[in-house]
């Protein structure tokens, strides 16, 4: 009996020191998996944040993990999702075969080549000992980027297109030998929503509850700022980011990977800006970048966490978009010229005209230069665009007859870079005087900024408020109560002049405090919604003026008959007095068709004073229907 | 009015990651031959007015995800979301058309320069193939063509007389 049990481990250990030996081992593969598995598990790799971040893995309620990723076939475990050692066992399991795995159909190898590189360094995997994989596609694909550097895009706020009301946020992969006038052709990575055709109004609820999917795309630069700056006129923030060639070289390894994957997108905090930090973060896994954010995720806010990092930016560039370039490119001309611009906008043919080619080659650029731009801007925003091309290519054809350049403009953005603007919730504490009645005033809102908050860093005129309520206590009666609450509140305001004739419009919808015959303080719900027209001068720092057509429709127990509807007028002005102090007045006149039939005149006077980024002073004085109230209020932003 | 209530409230939250407005149609009559081009930006009508950039938000499928899918496989234009080597010039003038149409007009700027480096243009060679751009475009303005396969045509038979750009082919 002896003896075979010999024979047998002799057997066994020297068909186990062949294989060791063997260069390319298939047969050894066992054994080299089982040694490969024991000592991951002995490091407990999965429990490694690397791992985590691979595999997007987030902590649950019940104290495991899940992954972010919800394409099954990103994992190869079939527990993978919400089981990070199942799923490093199926994966180094799965770097001995040659099958086709994941939606990009490749060997785990290349498809996962992000998890196999980390997995090879920290475990000093023989790379002789596993099958040959060349992972020719990730190698076309990476010379095809030519990586030499990341840059943060952010096509910022734009509100007269709602598919930009917060901004975006995507990278760039800045090529090797690209020069600023080149970097259009760098590649992007962006992560989108996929909207399937003829989507109709359950987008709203499908976008904030996850019902649509999100992947990652590569679209050359020059198709994004096109889109963003030419069709959409947002400006552009470019970041530029000092990571090392490793530190590159691992996010592009997982942009790969990330062509396995798709999202549930979450319009609040799984969104672009979330996946781009989550992108990140693989760089460096002390950056912790994407779990800064646990319930949305601004795109401004993303820029803000990247810019906060130090030493991670080297410097923000701006990109006008085509609106930009026409505003600063008329503000560069003189008042003839500009009357020149004007006339060849109303007839291109002026461009022939001798008293036109008086001016000098260089002058006529710039007058057609901003000419051309002008009917660009107009074939992309109106109905039909042939007849603006047309008229685009009689001016081209006279520009392409003046062998100059026109003098080169740098052109100014008309607000501070995003990282700088003020933070997103804002909290105020107040002290008031209403109708013989001191109160305290402790307010609070989610997002985002109002015409009066500070400017600097975001778009100008430009009001969205969602989810703000007011708690007031009256002192003298010891008693606490929301004095008001705004679901949503946006104003869009667009000075117009003669290249520009865009409305302004509004949309407020909330809860206000009103005070009627009977009742002192009456919570009434309230919808609002206005159109109208803006202009703007330049006297003291800048001034803009708005007047809109109104409806409104009110509901509470303090109207009778429980409520009205009606519409009216109002007219302001929004005056900067100084970078630091603003001013806004109001009046509104209001007459109600249906309901409680009582008209309202209503008047409002604002001023803020910016202390410091995230600090604002702020006087509010209002009246309805004869009552008044006033409120001062100190803001923090955090 | 709730309709269009909850049509306001889209434009709200049509907001974070816009989807890029792209739409593939199968005519590509001008476009580079293999479904993108000119034919990416015909449905963009995202801003035409606030109804109808509603409508675009809320109703544009997004063939950007596929077209240019990361390990996506080889589809039209694209081999795992990069443009494939024959159509990168063909693919950009369309894409581009009106704003290479500016720069070829003036002789200069960021798009005529991004395609002399598409072209692989020696850096010697660039200003000269900054004037023929001009000429040429002067040339087929003046004969009544406007199209991105024409505005190739005459570019390729402006170098086509110089010495060291008559090797390039642009198409």
């Amino acid at each position: 009996m002896i003896l075979p049990l010999y024979f047998f481990l002799a057997l066994a250990l020297g068909v186990f020191f062949l294989n060791a030996g063997a260069s390319s081992g298939q047969d050894s593969s066992p054994f080299y998996l089982q040694d490969l598995l024991r000592r991951a598990h002995a490091l407990s790799l999965h429990e490694q944040r690397y791992w985590r971040l691979l595999l997007h893995y987030r902590p649950d309620w019940l104290g495991g993990y899940e992954s972010e990723i919800d394409e099954p076939g990103f994992f190869l475990a079939s527990n993978g999702k919400t089981k990070p050692k199942a799923e490093l066992d199926a994966t180094l399991t799965a770097f001995f075969s040659s099958k086709l795995v994941g939606r990009s159909r490749q060997p785990a190898r290349c498809a996962f080549i992000a998890r196999y590189e980390w997995l090879k360094s920290v475990l000093a995997i023989d790379e002789s000992r596993l099958p040959p994989e060349p992972c020719e596609r990730f190698r076309s694909w990476y010379a095809e980027l030519n990586p030499a550097s990341l840059s943060l895009i952010f096509p910022s706020a734009f509100l007269n297109n709602p598919a930009s009301t917060f901004g975006h946020l995507l990278l760039r992969v800045d090529q090797k030998g690209q020069t600023e006038a080149t970097k259009i052709l760098a590649y992007t990575i962006n992560y989108a929503a996929e909207l399937p055709p003829d989507t109709g109004v359950e987008y709203v609820y499908l976008g904030v509850f996850g019902g649509y999917t999100g992947y990652f795309s590569t679209m050359p630069y020059y198709l994004k700022a096109k889109e963003y700056g030419d069709f959409e006129n947002r400006d552009i923030w470019e970041y530029r980011l000092n990571f090392t060639p490793d530190q590159l070289h691992r996010v592009l390894l997982h942009a790969w990977e990330m062509g396995n994957a798709s999202f549930d997108y979450f319009f609040f905090k799984e969104n672009c800006a979330y996946h781009i930090l989550a992108l990140l973060d693989l760089a460096d896994p002390d950056l912790y970048l994407a779990d800064r954010f646990r319930f949305y995720t601004f795109p401004s806010e993303g820029v803000r966490a990247i810019a906060e990092t130090p030493n991670l930016v080297q410097d923000a560039v701006f990109r006008p978009s085509r609106r930009t370039k026409i505003l600063r490119g008329r503000e560069a001309l003189n008042a003839d010229e500009r009357d020149w611009l004007d006339k060849i906008i109303e007839n291109p043919q002026m461009t022939q005209s001798e008293s036109f080619a008086r001016l000098t080659p260089i002058r006529q650029a710039a007058v057609l230069d901003v000419a051309s731009d002008h009917f660009l801007y107009r074939a992309a925003t109106e109905s039909d665009s042939a007849p603006f091309e047309a008229r685009n290519m009689t001016v081209l054809l006279a520009r392409s007859q003046l062998s100059v350049a026109a003098t080169p403009l740098r052109y100014q953005p008309f607000s501070g870079p995003p990282d700088q603007g003020h933070n997103i919730i804002r909290a105020g504490v107040g002290i008031g005087w209403r109708e013989r009645e001191f109160f305290t005033e402790t307010n609070f809102r989610l997002a985002f900024h109002d015409l009066l908050d500070p400017e600097y860093g975001y778009t100008p005129d430009a009001q969205i408020e969602a989810l703000s309520i007011a708690l007031r206590h009256y002192h003298r009666r010891n008693n606490t109560r929301i004095d008001r609450f705004t679901l949503l509140n946006i104003t869009s305001l667009s000075p117009v002049d003669s290249l520009f004739l865009k409305p302004s419009w509004k949309l407020d919808t909330g809860f206000d405090t009103v005070q009627r015959k009977l009742c002192r303080y009456c919570l009434t719900g309230r919808a609002n919604g206005g159109i109208g027209l803006a202009a703007e001068s330049r006297w003291l720092t800048r001034e803009v003026y708005f007047g809109f057509g109104e409806i409104v429709s009110e509901y509470g127990r303090a109207f009778d008959h429980g409520y009205r509807v009606g519409g009216g007028l109002s007219a302001g002005a929004l005056v900067d007095i100084t970078d630091r102090w603003k001013m806004a007045a109001t009046t509104t006149y209001l007459g109600f068709a249906a309901g409680d039939k009582k008209p309202e005149w209503r008047v409002s006077a604002q001023q803020r004073f910016t202390l410091s980024r995230n600090l604002a002073l702020r006087l509010d004085f209002n009246q309805r229907a004869n009552r008044q109230d006033y409120l001062l209020n100190l803001h923090f932003y955090f | 009015m709730m309709a269009k209530k909850i049509l306001w409230l889209g434009v709200f939250l049509a907001p974070l990651c816009a989807s890029p407005v792209l739409a593939q149609k199968t005519n590509t009559d001008t476009g580079p031959g293999c479904g993108l081009g000119k034919e990416l930006w015909s449905n963009a009508s995202n801003q035409k007015s606030i109804g109808a950039q509603v409508l675009a938000a809320t109703t544009n499928g997004t063939s950007g995800n596929q077209t240019f899918g990361i390990s996506s496989g080889t589809s039209g234009c694209t081999s795992d979301g990069t443009i494939l080597g024959q159509y990168k010039v063909n693919v950009y003038a369309s894409a581009n058309f009106d704003n290479l149409s500016q720069d070829m007009a003036r002789g200069n700027g960021e798009h005529l320069a991004s395609f002399a480096e598409l072209l692989n243009i020696p850096q010697e060679n660039r200003a000269e193939f900054y004037t023929i751009a001009q000429t040429q475009y002067r040339g087929m303005l003046q004969s009544g063509e406007n199209t991105p396969a024409a505005m190739l045509a005459s570019l390729d038979s402006g170098m086509s007389s110089h010495p060291t750009l008559a090797k390039i082919v642009v198409k």
